[in-house]
């Protein structure tokens, strides 16, 4: 991710101009992947390890964080746990001290349904935000696709576990900030294709919402926001989602 | 991103595992870090993050203030990489097991 600041109107539409290029090494990914994935399925799930804590230490080249143990990188929740031996929480909100180790769960079967080519017609495809909304969450259903279960949800079962895999504390795993940066990104590149009307263009589905609120991250940043500034990739909120992905 | 960029960004995250909580201790004495402090809003605040409106722009504004939180709270310099979804299921492996879970 990066941001330049300030965003003015005009480097909006210089920066749609990029979203070619972008969209072609995607189409260049897609071919990749066609061309190299493995033939084999792996699909069972694996649990990496029993109860365990990580520990960089495989990262050879990172010299200067080796031997570094985490210990209970999950302490609150669980939610909605998938993996069925998650201790329970002691308190009935899910905040008490629970400490337990990470653990993932990989599965590349899974990961099939965030391909390339499901991410390249997502951006290219999607027409209007209802229709971008389904296809990155809830696809209909099409019985000639068996990995059609949303490139949001492949993305975060890829590796699953506890807490990755459950729903309400899967920011207890690292990748869950790597996969939703990714996310964003799909965003901001299916807006800049057509940043007058699509900026601003709010989710009709669900309706009832209040579409003008303040997002409030209480104790987590300072500031409320209003919902459609943080529509605004290149600039809202006096710059601070002023970001360019490249 | 370079061997350095990986460093710092990984050095961040620990600072962050190691920093004070700030979520109230009467509601989640569970949050021992500031690293908790985003499982723990995740966990209790599901409903603006993840109604219809809320949940593009509630997730743009949850992964800035994680952030940020690096950036000012841990004196990292760079912005939080992206995962390229779209190549996991050829390098898979090769991604998800250079962090190795060990027994303790």
């Amino acid at each position: 991710m990066q941001r330049i600041q300030p965003c003015s109107m005009v480097m909006r539409r210089a920066w749609a101009v990029t979203v070619s290029r972008i969209q072609s090494i995607l189409v260049c990914a897609w071919v990749v992947e066609r061309l190299s994935l493995p033939a084999e399925v792996d699909a069972s799930p694996k649990v990496l390890s029993k109860s365990s804590c990580f520990i960089i230490s495989q990262l050879k080249d990172v010299s200067q964080v080796t031997n570094v143990l985490i210990s209970y990188i999950a302490t609150v929740g669980p939610g909605s746990p998938v993996m069925n031996d998650v201790p329970k929480n002691p308190a009935s909100n899910g905040g008490g001290y629970n400490p337990r180790c990470m653990r993932r769960d990989v599965n590349s079967e899974v990961a099939k349904g965030a391909s390339a080519e499901k991410v390249y017609n997502l951006i290219t495809l999607s027409k209007d935000i209802d229709a971008f909304y389904n296809t990155l969450l809830t696809p209909p259903v099409n019985r000639s696709d068996p990995y059609n279960w949303g490139i949001h949800s492949s993305g975060h079962y890829i590796s699953g576990g506890d807490p990755g895999g459950d729903p309400m504390v899967s920011p207890g795993d690292p990748i869950f900030y790597f996969h939703h940066v990714m996310l964003d990104r799909m965003w901001w590149i299916w807006q800049m294709q057509d940043p007058d009307t699509r900026v601003n263009a709010q989710v009709t589905l669900g309706g009832g919402a209040n579409k003008n609120r303040n997002i409030d991250l209480k104790w987590l940043i300072d500031d409320k926001v209003p919902i459609l500034e943080a529509h605004d990739g290149l600039g809202g909120y006096k710059g601070a989602f002023c970001h360019v992905y490249v | 991103m370079t061997i350095e960029q990986r460093t710092d960004f990984i050095n961040a995250t620990l600072c962050l595992m190691n920093a004070p909580p700030k979520a109230p201790k009467d509601q989640f004495p569970g949050a021992r870090s500031r690293y908790h402090d985003f499982m723990a809003y995740h966990l209790t605040n599901a409903g603006t993050l993840h109604d219809t409106i809320g949940l593009f722009p509630g997730h743009k504004y949850f992964i800035l203030a994680y952030e940020t939180a690096l950036r000012k709270e841990c004196g990292y310099k760079g912005y939080h990489p992206v995962r390229f979804t779209s190549l996991i299921a050829f390098f898979l492996k090769e991604i998800l097991l250079t962090i190795t879970c060990k027994s303790i």
